[in-house]
């Protein structure tokens, strides 16, 4: 028999070893050389935290009570971790991107940064908790009582408080935490003393759980009479539970809950989501945490046989891994089997305290503070010390409340029912966790109606039962509902009878909750920055963290969100991040300007330390309000699902989209360009109206006055305001015409003719003008050139145009104008050609448009050779400009032979809808 | 000997109605059809005022006002600047080139003229005298 | 084309072992538990379990869990790991 000072001692050491061990690994991390925690076998064996003392002396009783159900709280677990790829890996990539510091803050975060939901979440998880913890201190008070003195005695009862050992544990399991899980604020709340001991207490509980069951399955042999082989394979025992399926509705139920408490509970979520370093450990963790529990479980059914074998169904079963070895005479067996119980609870309480302690302070206490307004921040006070003491306050209280929860409430439950009360109100936070990383339309207010929903029906269904229960107050209300209303009764709900109370309470309390989610959410509208956020969550792989809620606008100094960062985060810390920052911006740290990249990075980095909803507050205050837009958020929430998008599609499609998106650039450059064209063509509009109008006025102010005017002077004022009246007309006759060309609704006659005959009639038209210019115009035209589809006058107006201007702006003395026609290919071509001063380089590409003259043009309205490219495109020909071989120009026109196809024809069609823009 | 206007307009017609309107005034009158004959006019002949038309070949007409105002000997010329288009924008860069005087086409010739006749007796102060 | 196999079929292990483990499958092999007198189930469950532990090690190998990382902050948060 081990004695309690004996029992005490090993305990005490063992914890003691705890403190060294994690004391070397923070200070071996704060040098940068605790690469081993950093390892995914260490993060695998920190989520081993799932085990606790529940399942380590849990999972034979199961086993002896209920058959192979004890598999389902390890197989639901291995299932996620199955599908680690997707789940897990979305909630790790989303935290470490967000900076989430607890389960409470990712699902706020979720919803807006909602102070509202995180402390709904807290509530759940404190109150889903209590009983847990009070569960641990129980089994090792239970276990060191057996060990010790050989029979369960209720330690509540037989000894005052500070006689009670589960007191010392639960004063022990403060001075850890507060030593190790508050010894810093921020930095993604990553405490690697406390993983390295967590990791270290990992093996422990399985080694000693292996331990028990080797000697189990080789060293325990039967004493029996017929039967002398190992106890656990005595035919004698075939037929008891740990043999049989057990109840198929309540496995599915566990199977279920234990799914989501992998996710849900506070610590896992601590363990697995807050404290991982790489993304990638999840890889390794995948398949080894599986077969961590699969190894922890694997003697369970042997141990329970030969429990109810050598020990008796009569005492408790959730002790056959201490009683067996005991029995069997094994002490030394039995004190590590008591090690590794005591490693499950201590563990489990250390992760469970560090998680609700955060949640506590970011998520009730500061938003309290922030409130209340008592916390002024202008006042230069640092308040790392602020938090570290909430945080070391939180985290008596817990343990109060579990120690008072164990002295008074959890004496006469199996440890498996307290645990799964936990499992259920944790499997609360699952709608709104999953649901808001795989539905964008999740709202704020869904969430807490659904969170509020579950947490109420599941605190009426299950908590309360469970206190009635032991309180031994009100039994009616149980059995005829709440007033005599059986309607009502808290384990038979709307008349839902007959299933067990975890099937009955998780039925009613998930289905009112997520009903409430997905309906209120449906109803309600979210706020910009909750659309913000769900989009960032939703799309978690879509877009670069680069990216993310850059939504904070509006003047700030660098040195308020310095000092805001100090006295959060502690200087040492502040400065590092703002160091960071400008390396990573490739910016001077002196220069850094406060922009809302700046702002939302430090806002990320504060949220590391007291959450996203609390650290929004702090920063907008210092930043001047809350100053997201609804048009920033589209924007950001366009450049989201645009990055998704361009993501989804196949190159096939994005090239697509560029190409659309380059067809769209130009025609917008081509509608400036119109616009500018609009512009000009009225400016020059107004300058050729202006212009005869300017001498008619004048004139006719000169003749109206009368007198003095000789009447040769007469004559000569009237013929110009008559000559200018025609000039007038004929401008506006012109721009109709062009009008119409363009429009591409011209009277053109289509005769088969020959343009030599046209040529031959237009130089004829123009001699007499020649003559009068002393211009040599010459006629070298061939007689026969082949038909063409052509209006003869028009075509005659073209070369018409072309002679007068080749004669007109021909200033050498005894200038020559030459006519000529070829055909080339299928086109005919017909050349004017001068040796006037020539077109310059710049105008040959200009001069075909409206209004535009020769720089040494003097007369007509500029339109002539708009028109005359107009009708010819309309022909489907062309006309163009060249230089002379000495000099001048030569103007050339080709239209296309008749039985040829008009080849540049359709193209017009094309271009035609785009002129007609040009007068609009 | 009269004071000189010089008439810097490339539409014919426009030129021979100044031409009547101010000779009718009593002045003298000299005409360049293009920017760079103005200017080299403005030089030659120091005339008592430029009638200027925005609107010129070779050299445009706020060219011309640039080189004017922009030369100390040729300065004092005072310009009155005719604006076809009558737009906001070519007027306010001739203002703020120095012009003393604007008149819009289609113009009234007695707004022509008086305006000319101010410009002519202000130059007349400062440099009495026929041009060297 | 063979890595979005391989994703598919990691998307689809998690759900074929929730088939393998839950009614109706499950009742199946519990009432041949009860025929032959030996823990066929129980014998079945660790079989399923060790199966999804053979899966996911051989998935974990082959699947991409690194290379989409592209975080901006990826420096930071590794810093951070080392010191706090």
């Amino acid at each position: 028999m081990l004695t309690p000072g004996v029992v005490l001692a090993i305990s005490g050491l063992y914890l003691a070893l705890l403190f060294v061990l994690a004391f070397a690994t923070d200070r071996m991390a704060a040098n940068g050389r605790a690469k081993l925690i950093r390892s995914p076998v260490v993060y695998t064996l920190s989520l081993t935290v799932y085990c606790t003392s529940w399942t380590f002396y849990g999972a034979v009783g199961s086993a002896a009570r209920n058959g192979a159900e004890f598999a389902t709280i390890y197989l639901g677990p291995t299932l996620v971790f199955a599908g680690a790829f997707f789940l897990l890996r979305k909630l790790v990539r989303i935290s470490k991107t967000h900076r989430i510091t607890s389960i409470a803050d990712f699902i706020s975060s979720r919803y807006g940064k909602s102070t509202r939901v995180a402390a709904i979440v807290t509530l759940i998880a404190l109150v889903g908790t209590t009983p847990y913890i009070a569960l641990q201190l129980k089994s090792v008070a239970t276990s060191l009582d057996i060990l010790t003195v050989g029979k369960t005695l209720v330690s509540a009862e037989a000894h005052g408080i500070f006689g009670d050992t589960a007191f010392w544990v639960a004063a022990s399991m403060a001075a850890f935490v507060i030593i190790f899980g508050t010894r810093n604020i921020g930095a993604d709340e990553h405490h690697p003393g406390v993983v390295a001991a967590i990791a270290f207490e990992s093996l422990v509980k399985l080694a000693a759980l292996v331990a028990v069951g080797l000697f189990v399955v080789i060293g325990l042999k039967s004493a029996g009479p017929d039967y002398s082989g190992p106890v656990w394979l005595d035919p004698a025992l075939r037929g008891t539970p740990p043999f049989s399926a057990g109840d198929p509705s309540r496995w599915t139920t566990m199977l279920f809950l234990a799914a989501a408490a992998i996710v849900c509970l506070p610590r896992q979520f601590q363990v697995a989501v807050v404290e991982v370093t790489d993304e990638r450990h999840l890889r390794t963790a995948s398949w080894l945490f599986p077969l961590y529990m699969l190894l922890i479980s694997f003697f369970t059914v042997p141990i329970a046989v030969a429990g109810l074998g050598i020990v008796g169904p009569d005492r408790n079963p959730d002790l056959y891994v201490l009683t067996v070895p005991l029995q069997a005479g094994s002490d030394l067996l039995a004190l590590a089997a008591f090690i590794g119980g005591f490693s499950s609870a201590t563990s489990m309480v250390i992760v469970a305290c560090i998680a609700l302690s955060i949640m506590i302070s970011n998520h009730m206490v500061m938003p309290l503070l922030l409130r209340s307004r008592r916390l002024d921040l202008h006042q230069a006070r640092d308040l790392t010390g602020l938090l570290l003491a909430i945080r070391r306050v939180s985290i008596v209280l817990i343990l109060s409340l579990g120690f008072f929860y164990y002295r008074f409430g959890a004496q006469s439950d199996a440890l498996a029912a307290i645990g799964l009360i936990s499992f259920a109100a944790a499997a609360q936070l699952l709608p709104a966790m999953v649901g808001g990383i795989y539905w964008r339309g999740g709202t704020e207010q869904g969430a807490v109606a659904g969170l509020l929903a579950g947490f109420v029906v599941w605190a009426y269904t299950l908590l309360l039962p469970s206190l009635v229960r032991v309180g031994g107050a009100m039994p009616g209300l149980l059995t005829d509902g709440p007033f005599g209303i059986a309607f009502l009764r808290p384990e038979a709900l709307f008349y839902l009878d007959g299933w067990g109370s975890i099937q009955h309470a998780l039925f009613w309390s998930l289905s009112l909750n997520v009903g409430a989610y997905v309906f209120v959410s449906l109803a309600s509208v979210p706020k910009p920055l909750e659309r913000l956020q769900s989009a960032l969550f939703v799309d978690a792989f879509g877009e670069s963290p680069r990216r993310t809620s850059r939504a904070w606008t509006g003047d700030t100094a660098v040195e308020d969100l310095m000092a805001l960062a100090r006295r959060i985060v502690g200087p040492e810390r502040a400065y590092r991040v703002f160091r960071d920052y400008a390396e990573s911006e490739k910016h001077d740290l002196r220069e850094l300007v406060a922009d809302a990249r700046l702002i939302s990075f430090v806002e990320r980095q504060l949220a590391g330390s007291i959450g996203a909803a609390s650290a929004r507050v702090l920063v907008s205050r210092v930043a001047g309000g809350e100053t997201i837009s609804l048009d920033e958020v589209i924007t950001i929430l366009d450049e989201t699902q645009q990055a998704i998008e361009y993501g989804r599609q196949l190159e096939q499609k994005s090239s697509e989209l560029e190409a659309v998106a380059v067809q769209l650039r130009l025609a917008n450059a081509r509608l400036k360009e119109i616009d500018t064209i609009k512009d000009e063509f009225l400016s020059h509009v107004s300058h050729e109206l202006r212009t005869p109008m300017t001498s008619i006025r004048s004139f006719a102010e000169v003749l109206l006055e009368g007198d003095r005017l000789s009447p040769q002077q007469r004559d000569r004022f009237a013929r110009i305001i008559y000559e200018e009246s025609q000039r007038l007309t004929r401008l506006l006759d012109e721009i109709l015409d062009l009008n119409r060309l363009q429009r591409g609704d011209h009277d053109l006659k289509q005769a088969r003719i020959d343009p030599a005959t046209t040529a031959h009639e237009a130089v004829a038209a123009m001699t007499g003008f020649a003559f009068q210019h002393g211009i040599d115009l010459r006629d070298e035209v061939p007689d026969r050139l082949g038909p063409v589809l052509s209006d003869p006058d028009r075509l005659k107006q073209v070369l018409i145009n072309l002679v007068h201007n080749a004669i007109k702006f021909n200033d050498s003395a005894g200038g020559h104008v030459r006519v000529s026609g070829s055909v080339r290919a299928d086109r005919v071509v017909l050349r004017v050609e001068d040796d006037g001063p020539g077109v310059s380089e710049r105008d040959r590409a200009r001069i075909f448009e409206k209004f535009v003259r020769g720089s040494s043009g003097r007369e007509g309205s500029g339109l002539g050779l708009a028109i005359s490219k107009q009708i010819l495109e309309a022909h489907g020909g062309g006309i163009s400009v060249h230089p002379a071989a000495a000099r001048g120009a030569v103007f050339e026109i080709d239209l296309p032979l008749a039985g040829a196809e008009p080849p540049a024809a359709p193209a017009e069609t094309a271009i035609r809808p785009a002129l007609k823009g040009e007068h609009a | 000997m009269r004071p000189l206007v010089l008439i810097a307009e490339d539409e014919p017609y426009i030129v021979e109605s100044l031409t009547f309107l101010i000779e009718r005034a009593g002045l003298e009158v000299s005409v360049a059809r293009d920017g760079a004959l103005a200017l080299q006019a403005i030089r030659n002949l120091r005339p008592a005022a430029v009638i200027l038309d925005i609107m010129l070949p070779e050299e445009s007409g706020l060219e011309v006002l640039r080189h004017v105002k922009g030369n100390p000997v040729l300065r004092a010329t005072p310009i009155l600047v005719l604006t076809a288009r009558g737009q906001e924008n070519d007027r306010r860069m001739a203002l703020a080139l120095g012009a003393d005087a604007f008149v819009t086409k289609p113009f009234s010739n007695r707004d022509v003229v008086e305006q000319t006749l101010a410009l002519v007796g202000r130059s007349d102060r400062p440099a009495q005298g026929p041009p060297r | 084309m063979r890595e979005r196999r391989l994703h598919e079929f990691a998307f689809l292990l998690p759900w074929l072992g929730v088939f393998l483990t839950t009614p109706p499958t499950i009742l199946a092999l519990a009432s041949w538990s009860r025929a032959a007198g030996f823990p066929v189930f129980i014998v079945y469950i660790f079989a399923v379990w060790a199966m999804l532990i053979a899966a996911a090690f051989l998935l974990a190998r082959r699947l991409p869990w690194s290379d989409e990382r592209q975080g901006a902050d990826a420096p930071l948060s590794g810093r951070d790991g080392a010191n706090g």
